[in-house]
Order: C-alpha cells, then sequence, then structure tokens
C-alpha cells in the first residue's frame, strides 16, 4: 500500500516502532527495495532515524512531564512548580537544645568583676557534646546578655544548635536585573538566617519575610528560596514589596551549616571556648537536642504544595492547621488536631493540636511556644489553638510461643530475640501515628511468621499510661485511656486489687509507707499500703473507674513524691478488648522496653509427647 | 531484534529486485543523485556490513554484528578461529536471508598485523558462488 509522506505516523515512542513506520512509509516507493533486509544501508539510515526520534520523542517525554507537579521528578522543577503555588519547600533544620549556663565567683586577674558586656556570651560561640560516642559541635544561635549577682554570672535558656556558622558577604549592584545572592553552602538551616545590610556605614538587620499582606513599601525584609542547583538564595524588595536596596550596599548572611549527622537526643553538653577568658562554667541542660531533619523530600514537597494551597495560608479547617503544623515544624512524625468541641471535658474556642516529633515521644517548652506563635498569627480571630503534648498509651507485650525445635537451627534464646524484633517491626510499621488502632490478631500473626519453627503463640496485653503529678498540693486528676477496661462482672478480682496496678508513690503524713492505687471490680479507685505483702486498704473511695469509656479520676490527694523519677504515677490496666485505639490526642505504642516474650518447645511436634500427654498450654489471660 | 519483511521469490526474479544505497554516500557523476548498489552488489554490500558492524553499534540491537575488527589479535589458535567461522555463518544465514551455502575462510595474520576475511555464498534465485573478501589492518 503506498503512503503518502504527509501520512507518516511520526508519534510512537518506542524504537521498534518508529523503525516500522518509516518501513511501511518506505512501502510507497520502489526507488530503494531493501529497507527489509537488516545488513543493507537502508536498514542502518532507517535505524538511526528511528534512534533519533526515539531519543526526541523520550526527552519531549520527559520535558513535558516536568511541567507538572504530579509527575516531575527532578528536584529544581519540583520546587518551582511548588513555588507557582506559594509553597517554599523546608531546608535542613540543626538540631538544637537549650542550656543554662552559670559561671560562679568570676573575677578578672586584678581582682574586679568583669561587665555584663564582657561576658555576653556571643553567637556562635561554640560547644561540644558526645552522643552515641561521636563529638558533635554546637553554636549559640543567638547572643545572650547574662544577669548577674555580685560576680555571679547566669545564662538563663541559651539556645544551641548544632552545626556551624558561616558568614557570607556580597556587594549589590543595580546594573544586575532581578539580583539573587546565592549562599556558598548547601546545608543551611533557613529559620536561623540572619541578614544585616550595611548602607553609607549604618547597619540594619533584615527579617525574613514570611507573609506579604503585611509588607510595605519600607519593611526591611528578605526572601529565600532554593534555586535549582538546590542552593539557598537570597534576594531582596523592589521598593514596593519590601525595602530595595542601593548600589554598594554591603549585605551579610549569617547561617548555620546543618551536619549531615543529627544528634538528636544529646543532653550533655559542655563549653568548647572560653567566655571572657573564663571557661569553668556549669552547664545545665534544660531540653536535649532535638528538632534535627533533612531538607523536605520531593514527595514531601508534592504532597505539601497543595495542602498548602488549599489552606490559602489561613487557619479554618482542621486539615489547615495539619497543614501549617508540618510546615513549621518539619520534623513532625504525626500531628493530630480536633476542635475544643470534641474534647473531654468541652473547651469552646479552643483548637488543640497534639504533635509528636520524630526522635522523641514531646516537643520541649521552647519548640511548643514557637509553633503556637506561629499559628497565632494566620488563625481566626475567636480560636485560640493550644498545642498539647500526645498522651501516649503504652501497651505491654507479654508473649510465649511455641515452637517445633527440630525446625530451626536457633536455640531458644534466638528466637526470643528474633519474636521480640519482629513485635518492635510491628511498633514501627503500624503504631507510629495519630488514629492508628493495634490489631491484636496481626500481631500473633506476625509473630508466627517471624520463623518457619514457630508453631502457636499466646500473647497477651496491658494498657500503661503515666499521669504527670503536682507534688504537694492536694490535687484530683484523671486518667483517661480510652478503651474500655476488662470487668466480666460486679467485684471482679477485688481481694487482689481487680484490674488495676501503679507504680508507688508516698502521701503528706506518710513518708514511711510507699502507696499505690487498684481498684475493687465495682467501680472504686482504692489506696493501698502493702503491709507483709498484704494490701492494706488506706482509702477504699480514693478515686472513680468507669470500665466502659476507661476513665479514672483521683480524688484531690497530696501526693509528696513518687517512685517514678519524673513525678508521674504509671496505671497498668488490663483491657476489655485485645484491639486497642487511640483517641484524639493520644498515641498507642508498644513499650519495647518491656517485651516479654518467652519461647517453649512444643513436646508434640517434636515427638516427644504424643496424644497431649505432658502438654502445657499458657493462660490467655494472665500476664 | 526487529522483524523483517520475506522478500517476494517472484520479484527476487526480475532485474533491479534488490536496489539499496551506497555506504559510500557518492554522487552519481552524471545525475548529482547517491549512487545505488543493485542485485548482487546490493547482496555483496549487506553481507559485508553484517560483517563489520560492531556489536553494540546499531542502537537497540546490541547482537547485530560480526565485530570482526574486535578479533584481529585475537584469533591465535585454530579451535578459535573455528568457532569464530561458525559465528560468523549463522549470524550471516539470520541477517540476510537472501544467501545460501555461505561459508568463512579466514587469512593467515602472520607479522602482517592484519586479518583476511573471505566469505562464499550464493545469492537466492540470482547468482551462484559469490565472495566477498577484505582485509580487516590495524587502524594505526
Amino acid at each position: 500500500m503506498s503512503i503518502k509522506s504527509s501520512n507518516i505516523n511520526a508519534t510512537d515512542l518506542d524504537f521498534d516502532a518508529i523503525a516500522s513506520n518509516i518501513k511501511t512509509y518506505l512501502k510507497g516507493q520502489d526507488k530503494f527495495k531493501d529497507y527489509d533486509f537488516e545488513g543493507s544501508t537502508m536498514s542502518v539510515l532507517i535505524d538511526m532515524l528511528a534512534y533519533a526520534q526515539h531519543i526526541g520523542g523520550v526527552n519531549t517525554n520527559i520535558a513535558a512531564s516536568e511541567l507538572f507537579l504530579d509527575s516531575a521528578q527532578i528536584r529544581k522543577n519540583v520546587v518551582s512548580r511548588a513555588k507557582d503555588l506559594g509553597f517554599i519547600p523546608a531546608t535542613e533544620k540543626a538540631s538544637s537544645a537549650t542550656v543554662s549556663l552559670d559561671f560562679n565567683g568570676v573575677l578578672n586577674p586584678d581582682g574586679t568583676i568583669p561587665s555584663v558586656n564582657d561576658m555576653i556570651l556571643p553567637r556562635g560561640h561554640k560547644f561540644s557534646s558526645v552522643f552515641d560516642g561521636v563529638t558533635y559541635e554546637f553554636v549559640v544561635s543567638k547572643s545572650v546578655t547574662p544577669s548577674v549577682s555580685v560576680n555571679d554570672f547566669n545564662y538563663e535558656s541559651v539556645e544551641i544548635v548544632q552545626g556551624t556558622y558561616v558568614t557570607d558577604s556580597f556587594v549589590f549592584d543595580s546594573q544586575i536585573k532581578n539580583a539573587k545572592f546565592v549562599l556558598s553552602n548547601a546545608r543551611v538551616d533557613r529559620s536561623k538566617l540572619s541578614v544585616s545590610v550595611n548602607s553609607a556605614g549604618v547597619d540594619t538587620t533584615f527579617a525574613l519575610s514570611t507573609d506579604v499582606s503585611s509588607i510595605t513599601s519600607s519593611s526591611e525584609v528578605f526572601y529565600t528560596q532554593e534555586n535549582e542547583e538546590g542552593f539557598l538564595e537570597v534576594y531582596f524588595g523592589d521598593n514596593v514589596l519590601g525595602k530595595g536596596l542601593k548600589d554598594g550596599d554591603v549585605i551579610s548572611v549569617t547561617y548555620i551549616v546543618v551536619d549531615e549527622v543529627h544528634a538528636d537526643g544529646a543532653k550533655i553538653f559542655s563549653l568548647l571556648q572560653s567566655v571572657n577568658g573564663f571557661s569553668n562554667a556549669t552547664v545545665t541542660t534544660i531540653s536535649p537536642a532535638n528538632g534535627g531533619a533533612e531538607k523536605e523530600s520531593i514527595e514531601s514537597i508534592k504532597f505539601k504544595a497543595t495542602k498548602f494551597y488549599t489552606s490559602q495560608n489561613r487557619l479554618v479547617t482542621l486539615n489547615d492547621y495539619k497543614a501549617k503544623v508540618s510546615e513549621y515544624y518539619p520534623n513532625a512524625d504525626a500531628v493530630a488536631v480536633w476542635g475544643g468541641e470534641d474534647n473531654d471535658p468541652p473547651e469552646y474556642g479552643k483548637v488543640f493540636v497534639s504533635l509528636k516529633p520524630q526522635n522523641a515521644d514531646y516537643l520541649s517548652e521552647v519548640e511548643k511556644a514557637d509553633v503556637q506563635l506561629k499559628l497565632n498569627q494566620l488563625n481566626m480571630l475567636t480560636v485560640r489553638p493550644v498545642i498539647v503534648n500526645p498522651e501516649i498509651i503504652k501497651i505491654l507485650i507479654s508473649s510465649t510461643f511455641k515452637y517445633n525445635d527440630n525446625e530451626t537451627t536457633l536455640s531458644k534464646g534466638e528466637l526470643e530475640a528474633v519474636v521480640k524484633n519482629s513485635i518492635i517491626n510491628f511498633d514501627n510499621t503500624n503504631l507510629n501515628n495519630f488514629d492508628a488502632i493495634f490489631r491484636h490478631s496481626n500481631l500473633v500473626k506476625a509473630i508466627d511468621e517471624s520463623e518457619k519453627s514457630i508453631l502457636s503463640n499466646i500473647t497477651n496485653i496491658r494498657l500503661a499510661k503515666k499521669a504527670s503529678i503536682t507534688l504537694n498540693k492536694s490535687l484530683g486528676f484523671k486518667v483517661n485511656l480510652g478503651n474500655s477496661l476488662y470487668n466480666p462482672h460486679a467485684g471482679h478480682n477485688s481481694t487482689s486489687g481487680g484490674i488495676t496496678s501503679t507504680t508507688g508513690f508516698y502521701i503528706t503524713g506518710d513518708s514511711t509507707n510507699i502507696q499505690y492505687f487498684d481498684d475493687d471490680g465495682n467501680g472504686k479507685i482504692r489506696r493501698y499500703i502493702l503491709s507483709g505483702g498484704v494490701r492494706s486498704i488506706q482509702d477504699s473511695e480514693a478515686g472513680t473507674i468507669d470500665y466502659v469509656s476507661g476513665q479514672i479520676s483521683i480524688n484531690a490527694v497530696n501526693i509528696t513524691s513518687t517512685i517514678n523519677t519524673d513525678t508521674s504515677i504509671e496505671f497498668t490496666l488490663i483491657p476489655n478488648s485485645n484491639d486497642v485505639i487511640a483517641i484524639r490526642g493520644s498515641l498507642i505504642d508498644i513499650d519495647i522496653d518491656r517485651i516479654s516474650v518467652k519461647g517453649e518447645e512444643d513436646t508434640i511436634a517434636s515427638g516427644e509427647s504424643s496424644a497431649g500427654v505432658g502438654y502445657s498450654s499458657t493462660s490467655s489471660t494472665s500476664y | 531484534m526487529a522483524e523483517y519483511l520475506k522478500p517476494n521469490s517472484k520479484v527476487n526474479a526480475v532485474k533491479d529486485a534488490y536496489v539499496d544505497l551506497d555506504l559510500l554516500m557518492k554522487p552519481h557523476p552524471v545525475t548529482g543523485d547517491i549512487t545505488t548498489k543493485k542485485d548482487s552488489d546490493a547482496v555483496k554490500r549487506s553481507v559485508r556490513n553484517i560483517v563489520l558492524t560492531n556489536k553494540f553499534e546499531r542502537p537497540f540491537k546490541p547482537n547485530f554484528g560480526g565485530s570482526v575488527r574486535d578479533m584481529l589479535f585475537e584469533l591465535d589458535s585454530s579451535r578459535k578461529k573455528t568457532r569464530f567461522k561458525k559465528e560468523l555463518i549463522s549470524l550471516i544465514e539470520s541477517l540476510e536471508p537472501r544467501v545460501f551455502n555461505v561459508s568463512v575462510e579466514l587469512g593467515e595474520m602472520g607479522d602482517s598485523n592484519s586479518l583476511d576475511v573471505r566469505i562464499f555464498y550464493s545469492i537466492t534465485n540470482g547468482l551462484p558462488n559469490q565472495t566477498s573478501e577484505f582485509t580487516v589492518t590495524r587502524v594505526r
């Protein structure tokens, strides 16, 4: 069949399909006939043409894909598409800690007391911390002026961040249109960026612009963005949206270069440099290092940019809060938001935000205040956001498994380690988020499948939750587990403490006996002491327990100290269901330090006993 | 590898059954068009193209070609030569359906640092006992 040249199909991308199209076209002429033979020169030319068209087609396809946020693969294009939606991806974030510093009895060599100005702790002053056997360098993020008492100098709440301080200087030249100043290091924490401009000998500090609606022509602000190479670049206003610069202005950008390994969890810090020649300081950690995060990933940008666009930089719906909190605190592992009307008890006019960092259970107070401050600037006037710690319900696991000794080369101890690891993996995979559900049968299955010799397992659970105690005040408190508790009949297990056990504490007026709580199976919480191993009830109506809602209320009691070092009492209870759900701002988490795993050889499977003689099984209710 | 169409035997019987471009791409002295190779010359050129093409040279056809140049200093035993001959024959028979009775002769290299290749074949519905001969030498 003869094909006109205008009819040649040039839309295929596949090499073979393109070559086939060209051959079909060549069938329409009779000047050259050897195009079908692989060795012919025509075939060589056809292959070259098809290859060129194939490469061209693929390149066009890639270019077109990169035009859209959903299909873009190259970071610079994803960032650029996100910029269209007004979304600025998060940069690396340095791990930060808060310490206090005390210099006592400070005297100059001549016997005088140094002035406060001499003792200012400058920005960039170095600290060090050894964490997991590695030394990390921290620097002071802002200069701190000490408070003085005679010759004692105290620096309260010094924020130190992990990394190195660097200053880049640029000179502004108006001949360069649309000038942007690229920082010379890649791993820059934008939140710690400090920009000052020296214009005709006068230094002015510029602030990072976050919301364009409040910017005027004289606002001293700078903007940042990630450039095509992934470096941060700084640029300034145009005398309309922010103050513009003049020729010869010297721009100094001071920033922190974030280390590649984040020392989140580091608790012990020491001074690396002396302050005004004095180095005998006492460094006290107020909050350990946390918050270190990598640059926002491509997947995260794609996910958040659309959410950000939907929220339009305003906090109205719950998802607006979720999107903004993740933006303000990129290191968040999980975010839960609920309205005050859904709180228990209801608190109208508030929005509760619960946030779990990646490497810790709770945010530090400084981080909490920081996120709350930022949220306050965007939320509706009548609504007040409140950051609360996630309530963590620990699941205590006790598992006994049967295994066939003939099916494995592992020892009992090694098998127990395998099972423990599979429980930890289950925890990491399934329970690291708000709204998570602990599904007992899935865990049982995971244990059975952790090694081929494991035949069955009996896995029992308990729930544990800590209540923070205010010492030396007669106060009541509540512990809400959010899950029904086991109470098969009125008065269940009354003599042995019902289903409740707690860690110990001391109350006012009795510094000798350790007190505990239990329940009577009839909805009453009792306080008791152990006298010769026997419970002696001190208060038979110390509080109430609602087995259906899972709520415990303790009446006012003046607790003077607790056995737990973090001034808390931990309640351990038996749930009514083996499946556990997390409500509102609570997280459920398997307590990996308290997993109890015990292996038993299956005597029937290994042939040691038959007909069930001598075979023992584990109770499904004991712990 | 791309499928090729079997040549039509009826077409082969007529003159100018096979017409191909000349790989040298020289203009015809009179017409100015690129010169063509026809019939047995076209087949000869095709066989030569197959044998002299190196593997991985043609896009998306990694196994196409005899890679004779790669064998310049490799064929130092009769066993290697025999195996290479078989490979060449198999390659020509599979890629060039217009020929049959293919045999290959490899000349002694000696101290000349060159490899003489002679290929004997007959053209289907065409001339028998054709020879394609060329010498591979080092480039520099």
